[in-house]
């Protein structure tokens, strides 16, 4: 009877941890801005009581340029951090470096955007997460306005497979002025016509996670289909390979700390007891 | 209860710094100063969780800042009570255990971005530096600065003097608060400052102003460069914190660094051991939009006898301008001691309660 008692408690205690770290390590798999997403797209996902800085970089080929400077495509490498302000509002800064024309851009375009959580995802309800960018920059070409919805399913405490559908208005609130006046000018602009096509129109993304450290990804992200291997070590650094249009190749490299973490000294000496 | 000399050497052992433990019948107060971690609610847990093991009496606990006590902290909660005469009288009376030598280790990084040729034009430096105390709230602030990498000007590459000043504090209870300075400071100024801050610690309103009289100065190895004491900064502010989510607004105004009049909106955000903050501004020299973000370096302690203590800096600030019209505008300059506003933000009473009862 004693020897029953043990193995339940500890059962329950093994299934404890292992939700523990489905709910940890969900959130980590991030897309080329350093948003929990896709590959291109975003997902609304998003953990309520954790605080994150996530810092990463992500490199997409010519072809699948998303900042698509003077209308002209290049190679991009995107550099970027997001830090979760509050329970519903998360600050985007995202710089694009193009390795083929430093001396032509510098160090490249910036980009800030905020994430605002509308509701949390219930049993029956997919969670909803708007992306708004502010007409703040110069020449921000990653401009994008995006509604996003997510739902999980899981079957067990390892298994789940996530989907999310979002729309990207092609209108946008810019900008207009060049970099170089003083004064500032403001005009609703089309997306397309500017040559951003990111996120312009229906997205969808899908991930099936087998394990807590592994997950596969397809999606759709307004012009053409990816896909996607994500792998997750030590539960903070997220790798990810990117098989952009079932044609190029490319990745991403993230690494999520949390925001309220003590100071080392104080943190060992907790371990010591 | 212990003895308290073996108290003294527990807490010293830890890093805690002018402990003065005075021993009544049913409570024990704890006066200490903990220079490795910018957070006080980091020391505080610590020194309860040292001293829980020991003692049954209710304890309460003084933080120090620059060798002044700042408010009371009790119970396991750390409830805040405003210091009184008589505390501080009795902090100046009962004996403790005195300073270490501090070493501490901090980055410094100046950075232009989008240059064409040059696209994260740099200069970095190593700062080796240290804070004595002379006297209550009296503090000398010197140091070395190693250059690292400079391709952002000409400078010199040998080792120069690091920012050295005066500082002296002062404050009355846990709501006023004074600190001026004097000597060199960061961003090449020399010169004086002051500031002086209406915080009580248990409100989530504070107010203050800064005043400062600079010139610039410019030394190498063997050449030092100095042009006249005439630049005047002289800028009010009110910042209000929003309950216990560690969200402050802040907003100030008057004259920048380098003439600069208008006005500066700060979004500030506290997460215990990072600051983030956003911040807007209008002034002359043109509307600006920027980040600032303050964290401590890893891994703090480096090692630690009786009298030499080697650590990383406890916080490194970076504010970052993205401005179209002008990089300088509605600059302040680091004197290289933390700003009165940066740091009463986290003795105040709803912020230590947001992490503890977190």
């Amino acid at each position: 009877m004693s020897c029953f008692g043990y193995k339940t408690i500890s059962r329950i205690i093994l299934i404890n941890c292992l939700f523990f770290f489905t709910s940890f390590d969900a959130i980590s798999q991030t897309n080329v801005l350093g948003k929990p997403g896709y590959l291109m797209t975003p997902a609304s996902r998003w953990e309520a009581g954790r605080r994150d800085l996530v810092l990463g970089l992500a490199y997409i080929p010519e072809k699948f340029a998303i900042n698509n400077f003077m209308k002209a495509p290049f190679q991009e490498l995107m550099i970027h951090g997001n830090i979760d302000i509050f329970d519903f509002l998360r600050l985007g800064v995202n710089l694009t470096y193009l390795p083929d024309i430093p001396q032509r851009i510098g160090i490249g375009d910036r980009h800030f955007d905020l994430s605002i959580r509308v509701w949390k995802e219930k049993k029956w309800l997919p969670s909803l997460m708007l992306i708004l960018t502010p007409p703040i920059g110069v020449s921000d070409f990653l401009t994008h306005n995006v509604a996003v919805m997510t739902k999980t399913i899981s079957w067990n405490t390892a298994e789940r497979l996530e989907f999310s559908a979002g729309y990207g208005m092609d209108k946008v609130f810019f900008n207009t002025s060049a970099p170089t006046s003083q004064g500032r000018s403001y005009d609703f602009v089309s997306r397309s016509e500017m040559g951003n096509f990111y996120l312009n129109g229906f997205f969808s993304g899908m991930k099936y996670s087998p394990a807590n450290w592994f997950g596969l990804i397809l999606e759709y992200d307004s012009r053409q289909f990816h896909a996607a291997a994500h792998f997750l070590i030590w539960k903070k650094l997220a790798l990810q390979t990117s098989w952009y249009g079932f044609e190029q190749w490319g990745g991403m490299i993230h690494y999520s700390l949390p925001l309220d973490t003590k100071p080392r000294e104080l943190r060992r000496y907790e371990k010591r007891d | 209860m212990m003895a308290q000399s073996v108290l003294h050497e527990m807490l010293r052992e830890h890093g805690f710094e002018k402990v003065v433990i005075v021993d009544a019948e049913d409570y024990v107060r704890i006066y200490f100063e903990h220079r490795n971690f910018r957070n006080p609610v980091a020391s505080l847990e610590f020194a309860y969780k040292i001293l829980n093991e020991k003692t049954d009496k209710f304890l309460i606990f003084i933080p120090l800042f620059h060798n002044r006590p700042m408010g009371e902290y009790y119970g396991k909660k750390f409830f805040f009570k405003e210091l009184g005469k008589e505390e501080r009288q009795l902090f100046d009376q009962t004996p403790g255990t005195g300073y270490r030598l501090n070493l501490r280790l901090a980055p410094d990084f100046t950075a232009q971005f989008g240059n064409f040729e040059n696209p994260v034009a740099n200069r970095t430096n190593l700062i080796l530096d240290t804070r004595i105390y002379l006297g209550k709230g009296l503090g000398l602030h010197t140091g070395v600065l190693v250059p690292l990498v400079n391709n952002l000007d000409g400078r010199d590459s040998r080792p120069i003097l690091a920012p050295t000043h005066l500082s002296y504090f002062q404050s009355f209870k846990s709501r006023h608060f004074f600190i001026i300075h004097a000597g060199s400071f960061f961003s090449d100024r020399y010169g004086s400052e002051f500031q002086y801050r209406y915080s009580p610690l248990q409100s989530n309103f504070s107010a203050g102003f800064n005043v400062s009289i600079t010139g610039f100065y410019l030394q190498s190895w063997d050449i030092l460069q100095v042009t006249a004491l005439d630049r005047k900064t002289w800028i009010f502010d009110v910042e209000f914190a929003l309950g216990q989510s560690g969200f402050n607004i802040k907003g100030s105004g008057g004259q920048f660094l380098f003439g600069d009049k208008g006005w500066r909106l700060d979004l500030i955000k506290q997460y215990g051991t990072l600051d983030f903050g956003i911040h807007f501004s209008q002034t002359e020299l043109g509307t600006g939009i920027g980040l600032q973000v303050a964290f401590p370096i890893f891994p703090g302690k480096i090692f630690r006898t009786q009298r030499v203590e080697l650590r990383t800096t406890e916080e490194f600030r970076w504010q970052y301008q993205y401005n179209p019209d002008n990089t300088f505008s509605a600059n302040y300059f680091r004197t290289g001691t933390p700003r009165l506003d940066d740091v009463l933000r986290q003795y105040r009473s709803s912020f230590v309660r947001s992490l503890i009862d977190k």
